[in-house]
């Protein structure tokens, strides 16, 4: 008997990581984000065995053909599959976004912790540091950082990855100063407890929820600015595909009006991942906001 | 409420790819115009299109003719290939000795203020431009060199306060003496476009300190010159206006008044359909394509033997590979340079198989690289760069970004070398890092292969000789690496192309430098001297109400090559502009 009420007891057990699952499934928007950048996850990991042409392979007889059964999306200026470059592409933008946005974040983890912790002196250097950098237009340092290092993959993911920090800093900063005052805290620094433990064991924990929403949103921001430098040539080099310098190609009238199959499909992936990412933020924000926790 | 949030973001974005699909309203209301009148009408308002002008620049320190100020300001000459059209000038002799060029001016040319143009102010000219304040003494020293006390002048040594190689023989004649023989002081001095007719009465009244330094008022209120147009007024960033010189010695233009207006190409080619604007010269060949359906516009085309694409060579990279013509000729045989031309280019180019090719002085048994892999990789492997090899060595390309057809012409080059079997990258460098660059201090070091750029003989043919027979460099290589390559140590054509070369420059008569020309372009032609010339055609666009144009490729590329003849130009039915 006892040990049936047990089982019913544990079954019954609702931790708040469970019911954040229950309240962010529930979200439709955030599930179906989570689907479509599911797919697009799943074609750019798998492009090399879907793709059914090379990416980069040129059949200049093929130039700028209409979507085909053969080539779904259609075919570019030097005959390559259109499709193709997308699935390619989304490997590019993607991890970049990822890439640049755990740059940042690692960095705002790293100095919003020691601001929030050690307060003082430290967290005043940290935060005018934050300021300074707040005030520069993020867009110019990132070309000008791009033009410095030249155009590649990883330079944008480094040149993103050094200006988004600020923002994700005062997050993690303001989540720890109220946390350093809770009890349980106390409680470890009175046992005498390291305080690199204290961050990582007891205090760190309670920012990632915040942090995640907060990189979720960002991964979208970095897509975008991954698209915006390769359009402007500042990106990803030629030949590789990314769905920035995709869509570079449409700047001329000629190819807006005549050949959308060049910018449309690169200009709706970016559409639906950032839209999707977002709505996936929405989620997580929702399920992971400790006000609907009761009512979850 | 995340329904009604899903919705509306859907319908935005919708909306967004509709609007986007949609034509674009640029065209006009107005129906296609018929057959223009045969006969020149006057009057109306031309609008011409200029994509920036740094006014502060040219108009003081460098005093040169560019698109903007060549409406107002004329040079004695418009030099073509191997020859020139009269503008302030008739014609010229040249002694038998070829140390005297006498210039013979043309007589009844007026200044916008009704004073006659003499040879006093061709010398006063020169003087103004080569005046020690205007540019560093460095600046001008290959072209101060060449006429007799020239470089002295513009170092500004004691006791050298005018030019004593210009001389006033008369009212209507000017004698140019040379320090050295120089079949180029024509098209590098006395036709170059740099050497714009000022009025010496006017500006020997003014400040010359001011003058020179630029901050004089008469630079900004009132400049005049010869040409057809006199200067109206210029705000910065938008345009500049000129209004028509009736007494202009060619006769009197068509259009009453002209504005040079600043805008992006792309925001042009709008306001041409729109008819804010007559002509949009270096048009796009991707719009061109656009625009070749519409009825109220015009696309000019002509071939350009004067400037081509290139790709130049690092001759140190890959233990000196490149230094080898078979090598080159490989490039070259990977490449669907046509291709290239019918995707890209659209058909607006031309693929050229050696530095002259499509002039007079091309070689009369030209060696042509057209597309074929399979003798490429055979040309390689009879070298030693057989296909293990070339599986091992990484071949970089280097391009600057921004322009299109640019960087599609790496992409193209970049096919064509991983279809040989290289490993290929392709480096996009702005312009700003360049230098660090080929230094050596970019993620390649010093070991980049080939850098995509523009260049051309333009109406100097003489261009290459510093390069075949002197001790320039031809190329790119790190400057501050202690390697240095000169083209005729190396080549076993060396000794013939010198031949040529001095045969050349003991002519003064293009007629009789032909036959060496030819001789050398052969030598060119076949060791590949500067690889992959794809000669882009020079494309405008303009609306059916401007009339008179004509187009000539051979006239200098330095500036928009048709206004040669712009004082022709004229509105068909003027009275219906709109400005």
């Amino acid at each position: 008997m006892s040990n049936d009420l047990q089982g019913e007891q544990q079954f019954f057990v609702d931790t708040p990581a469970r019911r954040a699952m229950r309240r962010f499934t529930r979200h439709r928007l955030a599930m179906l984000g989570l689907g479509v950048i599911l797919i697009l996850v799943l074609l750019s990991v798998f492009a090399p065995a879907i793709a059914p042409h090379s990416p980069t392979k040129q059949e200049l007889s093929l130039y700028r053909k209409p979507p085909t059964q053969t080539h779904w999306l259609g075919t570019d200026t030097f005959g390559r599959d259109v499709f193709t470059r997308l699935i390619y592409a989304g490997r590019v933008s993607l991890s970049v976004g990822l890439v640049a946005v755990g740059i940042y974040e690692t960095i705002a983890i790293l100095l919003g912790a020691i601001a929030g912790y050690y307060g003082s002196k430290v967290d005043w250097i940290i935060m005018r540091a934050v300021d300074v950098v707040m005030t520069i237009p993020t867009m110019i340092v990132i070309i000008f950082l791009v033009s410095i290092l030249g155009p590649s993959m990883y330079n944008s993911m480094l040149a993103i990855g050094i200006m988004g920090w600020p923002e994700p800093t005062r997050l993690v900063r303001g989540q720890i100063l109220s946390l350093r005052e809770m009890d349980y805290v106390t409680a470890a620094r009175s046992l005498g407890l390291p305080a690199y433990r204290i961050i990582l064991r007891h205090v760190l924990p309670g920012v990632v929820a915040p942090l995640v929403v907060h990189a979720t949103f960002g991964v979208a921001g970095a897509i975008l600015l991954e698209a915006g430098l390769s359009f402007l040539g500042l990106g990803v080099p030629p030949p590789t595909p990314s769905w920035g310098n995709m869509m570079s190609s449409a700047q001329t009238l000629n190819i807006l009006e005549r050949v959308p199959w060049l910018w449309v499909p690169p200009g709706v992936a970016i559409m639906l991942s950032v839209l999707s990412i977002n709505f996936i933020g929405d989620g997580l924000r929702d399920a992971l906001d400790p006000r609907g926790m009761e009512t979850g | 409420m995340k329904r009604q949030l899903l919705a509306v973001n859907l319908l935005i974005a919708l909306a967004l790819i509709l609007t986007a699909c949609a034509p674009v309203d640029t065209a006009t209301d107005a129906p296609a115009m018929q057959e223009p009148p045969t006969e020149r009408q006057y009057g109306g308002t031309l609008n011409f299109w200029q994509p920036s002008w740094d006014g502060s620049k040219d108009w003081f320190h460098h005093i040169k003719r560019d698109e903007v100020t060549t409406w107002m300001w004329e040079e004695l000459f418009w030099t073509t290939t191997g020859g020139f059209i009269p503008v302030l000038a008739t014609g010229y002799d040249v002694s038998d000795d070829g140390l005297v060029y006498t210039v013979h001016l043309r007589q009844g040319v007026k200044f916008h203020d009704g004073e006659e143009f003499t040879a006093e102010d061709v010398k006063y000219s020169f003087e103004l431009k080569y005046d020690p304040g205007i540019l560093p003494p460095e600046a001008l020293k290959a072209e101060a060199e060449r006429v007799e006390g020239l470089f002295a002048y513009k170092q500004g040594e004691e006791g050298a306060d005018e030019i004593t190689g210009i001389r006033i023989v008369d009212d209507y004649t000017v004698e140019f003496v040379l320090t050295d023989r120089d079949p180029s002081f024509f098209p590098g001095f006395l036709g170059y476009v740099e050497h714009p007719m000022m009025p010496k009465h006017v500006l020997e009244t003014l400040d010359r300190d001011e003058l020179v330094a630029g901050t004089s008022d008469y630079w900004v209120t009132g400049p005049i010159g010869t040409g057809p147009y006199q200067f109206v007024e210029h705000v910065p960033g938008q345009y500049v206006e000129y209004a028509r010189f009736d007494d202009y010695w060619g006769g009197k233009p068509g259009p009453e008044r002209v504005f040079v207006k600043f805008a992006p190409v792309e925001t042009a080619i709008i306001m041409l359909q729109k008819g804010e604007l007559d002509i949009v010269w270096e048009a796009p060949a991707e719009e061109a394509v656009r625009l070749m359906d519409d009825p109220n516009i015009d696309v000019l085309v002509a071939d350009n033997v004067m400037g081509f694409w290139i790709q130049t060579p690092n001759w140190h990279a890959g233990d000196g590979l490149w230094q080898n013509p078979k090598a080159k000729q490989a490039m070259l045989h990977a490449a669907d340079r046509q291709g290239y031309v019918d995707n890209v280019m659209h058909g607006f180019g031309v693929v050229r198989h050696s530095w002259f090719h499509g002039t007079r002085f091309e070689c009369p048994t030209l060696q042509e690289y057209d597309y074929d892999l399979d003798k490429a990789k055979a040309l390689l492997d009879e070298i030693g760069m057989t296909a293990d090899k070339r599986s091992e060595y990484q071949l970089e390309l280097t391009v600057y970004p921004g322009n299109k057809m640019r960087v599609d012409y790496a992409v193209m080059l970049h096919e064509a070398y991983t279809q040989l079997g290289f490993k290929t990258n392709v480096d996009l460098i702005d312009a700003a890092s360049w230098a660090d660059y080929r230094n050596g201090r970019g993620p390649r070091g010093t070991e980049f292969d080939f850098a995509i750029a523009n260049w051309g003989p333009g109406t100097n043919p003489y261009v290459l000789e510093p390069y075949m027979v002197g001790t320039v460099d031809l190329g790119y290589w790190p400057l501050d690496v202690e390697r240095d390559f000169h083209w005729h140590e190396y080549s076993p054509n060396a000794e013939k192309a010198a031949e040529l070369w001095g045969n050349i420059f003991a002519e003064t008569d293009i007629e009789a430098q032909t036959p060496y020309f030819q001789e050398l372009d052969c030598i060119l032609n076949e060791e590949v001297f500067i690889p992959h010339l794809i000669g882009e055609s020079w494309i405008a666009l303009k609306s059916k109400r401007l009339q008179g144009i004509d187009l000539d490729l051979n006239v200098s590329v330095y500036i928009v090559p048709m206004m040669v003849d712009m004082a022709n130009w004229w509105l068909w039915d003027p009275e219906a502009d709109s400005q």
